[in-house]
């Protein structure tokens, strides 16, 4: 090859490759007598089982003056015991079967997972599912899981890039927002097993919670026996879903930031995002990819490969149940940041201004519907998908039609997302970094605020 | 903060998956093994005539496949004064061929030599230091601007990386360690082929333009992990424990090496070790492993092998002493401790592991249960057998993160407590069956995932020397008895073999040095 420019993208190979024709499948689904969905897919390649409780209460559902109890409640139910089953006892049968029961709490939903050997299935699960029923939340139990959080709380600026972020979002919702606000020593230090209990006795329920179960299974019929067997005496209950306001509108631009003396600045700039179900949501998709998505999107190239300015620089729609937010990401050095903020800036401005050309709006298509396969990759993953499409309410068939919608989206279709959603000149940018050092001053970009790491 | 992730992920025990399935005839005809003895998952083998060795799994679930390229190459064989350069590489390796990213390549070439030129020129003068002619260096500096300018109007940018993208890529990625450098990605499974060429032309036809700008990218990434305890800590550990074998180095190399690194640096090391005899494939998913074979084949069947240099570095020479490294800086206390370990192949490898998975696996482990739960010291409390490496002895390593108000030097003495009650009293049966049990089911969910799979298969043949390394290491471990953990503990973890590096908040670093915290626990230095 010496002269005549031959594209890549033209080769007689590479080029067949079009979008995948791909549909997830549908495992079985059942609903049990106390109104306890089941999604369940029997897939014996290996001698694996794996079971997920989604309940419909995350973070955002955090009481007043107690943030951490969502996330406190999903590690106890487990480490803190049951009503048949010491705490000490259920790690010591899990572990020396090198199974586990583990808990975590995100922003809309809680999740309880259980992995073990098909040979070991009937004493985990009689396990898992006392201590999702009725946990015990043993006192001791609680001092350390209380004890832990605090650290972590003590901890929490250890990482500026996280902290960047986290700060963000605390200044774009305010404080008290569901989800804006942070832990803190008191809220933490605040709960009690009383505390626990009635958390878990609001929102762990059979009506309020889907299960998702995957692996070397009997039949259908008989799992679905033990199902009954095991979590038929889990009670309903009428479920007070926590109130989430709606996210602020911004009317300007406001800087905030942190002087600490690190070697890069990390700048966040953030928006009003989108609801799960905002029909927005797959031009948005495409615009938010084109803008900061991967490897080929306009900030990972104009910041980092075309000026190294950056080794982590991307953008991304964090969606919420009720006002998610839009937010972009740069860790920079001092130095230069101002080069790595105007450029940000000036790429949200193009983003909600011009069309994308069309083979960025086909590269960032085919990036989004073509790994779509990715999120189906094993049995469990397919069930959990499933559940998780019903759990946040998504239209039926929201995962079939997923290709055809977002392959459907267009240029014009991208700008008007675009337009709607990306306007630097209403934004929170945050800032950590070392004021020492700066190129310019962070007043050259808005108000400034200075705030104190705490 | 969770070590667990270090773990050599280990793999199946008596799968399932079908052996039966493979066209024997194909595969028997094309050259290569197929592994029968149902101990095993049904892994397809092959060595291409160039030494490039293929490791294929037919897996059936969802329509995709997983690819893993592992090299032996990492931060240990960069030359002298050129550390980060194996990292270097790779990041370079993403930036297309002579056909990829590139409009016309034959003109791009002169422009990329003449940048080349200015670059070198330009560093010399720099390194010069204070002595530099500034002038000189602000002229370079805007030449080197301009022909960058120029070159980028020839390339493509992106092209390759967009090219994946746009076919469905997932995963992709790559990473390097001080041993192995691992090129990684996942596919939908009707796009195989377009995985053959765009691989086999990168590390055929490699094209290491936009070099500078990269190698800026890099110096960002140093200043991200100088931003995080972790890393600050592992880094000053290994600096400090290792003083003349090449774990001594950071990965992402030293900040003055990276300035005076060039892409000629980078071009001889690529000659060097990415040659098809240094590599392993592996192959995952949803794929006909005789159709891969055959594809195998017709891309990398004509790249060249080489001759590999020797990779018998400066052996560590014995620690004895006791080092201890305080570094300030704005973060809450935390502590890594090192032990120099005997290497992988070592007959005490197996009780090193089984002491560390003793101490720290799990709630039932004795750091959680004496030290979070018991004396309610710590956050978390962690150990592992061999840090950074294995193709060289390495570390025993422990960290810990106190809880306020309890001290660093308070949770280092209680975990010498550990350590040495271990010494004195061998552990349980039970402690011992639970780590066996867990090993065996780690190593069915190790099937689970396609892509880490395939990492593993690839790993362990080329780095521990054997595609079923998880197969034996769990005979090694079965053999350990409790007595042997003890006397792995009181070989290894004593106070002449000790580096212990603890981050104290920056204020700490300020007026007269303080007498170094007294090592409480003290009677187990022998």
């Amino acid at each position: 090859m010496t002269t005549a420019a031959l594209s890549f993208a033209d080769h007689p190979v590479l080029s067949r490759f079009g979008p995948l024709d791909f549909r997830p499948g549908k495992p079985e689904r059942y609903v049990l007598e106390n109104g306890l969905t089941v999604y369940m897919l029997r897939d014996n390649t290996l001698p694996v089982v794996h079971i997920s409780a989604f309940i419909r209460a995350g973070n955002a559902a955090d009481l007043p003056g107690k943030a951490g109890i969502a996330q406190m409640t999903s590690y106890l139910v487990k480490d803190g015991g049951s009503a048949r089953y010491k705490a000490d006892e259920i790690d010591r049968t899990l572990e020396y079967l090198g199974a586990s029961i583990s808990g975590d709490a995100f922003s809309e939903e809680t999740r309880l997972d259980m992995t073990a050997l098909r040979k070991d299935l009937g004493k985990v699960l009689d396990i898992y599912a006392d201590v999702l029923i009725s946990p015990a939340f043993e006192e001791e139990k609680v001092k350390v899981a209380r004890d832990s959080e605090l650290e972590v709380i003590r901890r929490r600026n250890d990482k500026p890039d996280e902290s960047a972020v986290r700060e963000a979002k605390r200044v774009f919702y305010g404080p008290s927002h569901p989800y804006g606000t942070r832990t803190e020593l008191e809220t933490v230090g605040s709960i009690t097993r009383a505390d626990l209990l009635a958390f878990h006795g609001a929102f762990y329920r059979p009506n309020n919670a889907i299960l998702a179960v995957s692996g070397d299974l009997p039949s259908d019929e008989k799992t679905l026996d033990t199902l009954r067997e095991k979590f038929g005496g889990w009670k309903k209950a009428e479920i007070a879903a926590a109130v989430i306001p709606p996210a602020p509108e911004l009317s300007d631009r406001r800087v905030y930031f942190i002087d600490k003396k690190v070697p890069q600045a990390f700048l966040v700039v953030m928006q009003k995002g989108t609801d799960y179900l905002d029909p927005d949501n797959y031009p948005l998709a495409v615009m938010t990819d084109i803008l900061g998505g991967g490897f080929q999107s306009r900030l990972f190239r104009e910041v980092r490969t075309a000026r190294g300015l950056a080794y982590s620089v991307y953008s991304a729609n964090a969606r919420r149940r009720n006002g998610g937010f839009l937010f972009s990401y740069c860790g920079t050095k001092p130095e230069t940041y101002s080069q790595a903020l105007s450029e940000m800036l000036r790429q949200l401005e193009l983003a909600g201004s011009a069309a994308p050309a069309a083979d960025e709006v086909s590269r960032s298509k085919g990036s989004i519907v073509n790994p779509f396969v990715f999120k189906f990759a094993t049995p469990h993953k397919l069930v959990s998908e499933r559940a998780l499409e019903e759990l946040y309410g998504f239209k039926p068939g929201y995962l079939d039609s997923f290709v055809a919608d977002v392959s459907a989206v267009s240029a014009a279709d991208a700008l008007k997302a675009g337009k709607k959603y990306f306007d630097p000149s209403k934004a929170v940018i945050f800032v950590i970094g070392d004021k020492s050092k700066f190129d310019r001053p962070l007043s050259e970009f808005g108000p400034v605020t200075e705030l104190k790491e705490d | 903060m969770n070590l667990s992730a270090f773990l050599p992920g280990l793999l199946l025990l008596a799968a399932p998956l079908s052996a039966g399935a493979h066209d024997a005839g194909a595969l028997g005809k094309l050259g290569a093994t197929v592994e029968t003895d149902p101990k095993y998952p049904p892994v397809v083998s092959h060595t291409l005539k160039n030494g490039l060795k293929v490791l294929i799994l037919e897996k059936k679930f969802a329509p995709t496949v997983s690819f893993a390229m592992t090299f032996k190459v990492g931060n240990v064989d960069c030359p002298s004064g050129k550390t980060g350069l194996a990292h270097v590489f790779e990041h370079m390796a993403f930036k297309g061929t002579k056909t990829m990213n590139t409009r016309n390549y034959a003109k791009e070439k002169k422009v990329l030599d003449r940048i080349e030129r200015t670059a070198r020129e330009l560093i010399g003068e720099e390194a010069r230091g204070d002595a530099a002619d500034k002038a000189r260096v602000d002229e370079l500096t805007k030449r080197l601007t301009a022909l960058e300018k120029e070159a980028g109007e020839l390339s493509v940018s992106g092209e390759f990386f967009g090219t994946y993208e746009k076919l469905g890529a997932n995963g992709l990625n790559a990473a390097t360690a001080v041993d192995y450098t691992v090129y990684q990605v996942s596919l939908p499974a009707d796009r195989a082929e377009a995985w053959m060429i765009m691989e086999s032309d990168r590390f055929k036809n490699p094209v290491l333009r936009e070099f500078y700008k990269e190698r800026s990218v890099i110096m960002e990434e140093l200043r991200m992990g100088e931003s995080k305890p972790g890393n600050i800590l592992f880094e000053n550990l290994s600096a400090a424990a290792f003083k003349a074998h090449p774990y001594h180095n950071p990965t992402i190399g030293w900040m003055d090496d990276l300035k005076k690194l060039t892409r000629t640096d980078a071009e001889e090391f690529y000659a060097r070790f990415y040659v098809p005899n240094n590599a392993t494939l592996a192959i995952v998913g949803d794929v006909d492993a005789a159709e891969m074979l055959r594809m195998t084949e017709k891309y990398f069947g004509d790249w060249k092998k080489g001759e590999l240099p020797s990779d018998a570095y400066t052996v560590e020479p014995e620690q004895n002493a006791e080092r201890r490294v305080n570094v300030f800086f704005d973060a809450q206390p935390a502590f890594y401790m090192g032990f120099h370990n005997p290497g992988e192949a070592h007959p005490d490898t197996p009780a090193l592991i089984m002491l560390s998975e003793v101490l720290s696996n799990g709630k039932t482990g004795r750091f959680y249960r004496n030290l979070v739960e018991g004396k309610n010291l710590a956050l978390y409390a962690g150990s592992h057998h061999s840090l950074p490496g294995s193709r060289y002895p390495s570390l025993f390593l422990v960290v810990g993160y106190p809880r306020a108000p309890h001290t660093a030097a308070a949770l280092e003495a209680a975990v010498w407590e550990e350590l040495d009650a271990v010494k004195k009293t061998p552990p349980t049966e039970w402690e011992l069956e639970k780590i066996i049990n867990n090993y065996e089911a780690e190593m069915v969910r190790g099937l689970e995932n396609d892509l880490n799979f395939a990492k593993n298969l690839s790993h362990n043949d080329r780095i521990m020397g054997d595609w079923k390394y998880d197969w034996a290491l769990l005979e090694r471990l079965k053999r350990v008895k409790p007595a042997d953990v003890s006397a792995a503990a009181g070989k290894y973890l004593t106070r002449s073999n000790y580096t212990i590096v603890s981050l104290a908040p920056a204020a700490a670093g300020d007026g007269a040095p303080h007498a170094s915290p007294s090592p409480a626990g003290g009677k187990a230095g022998e």
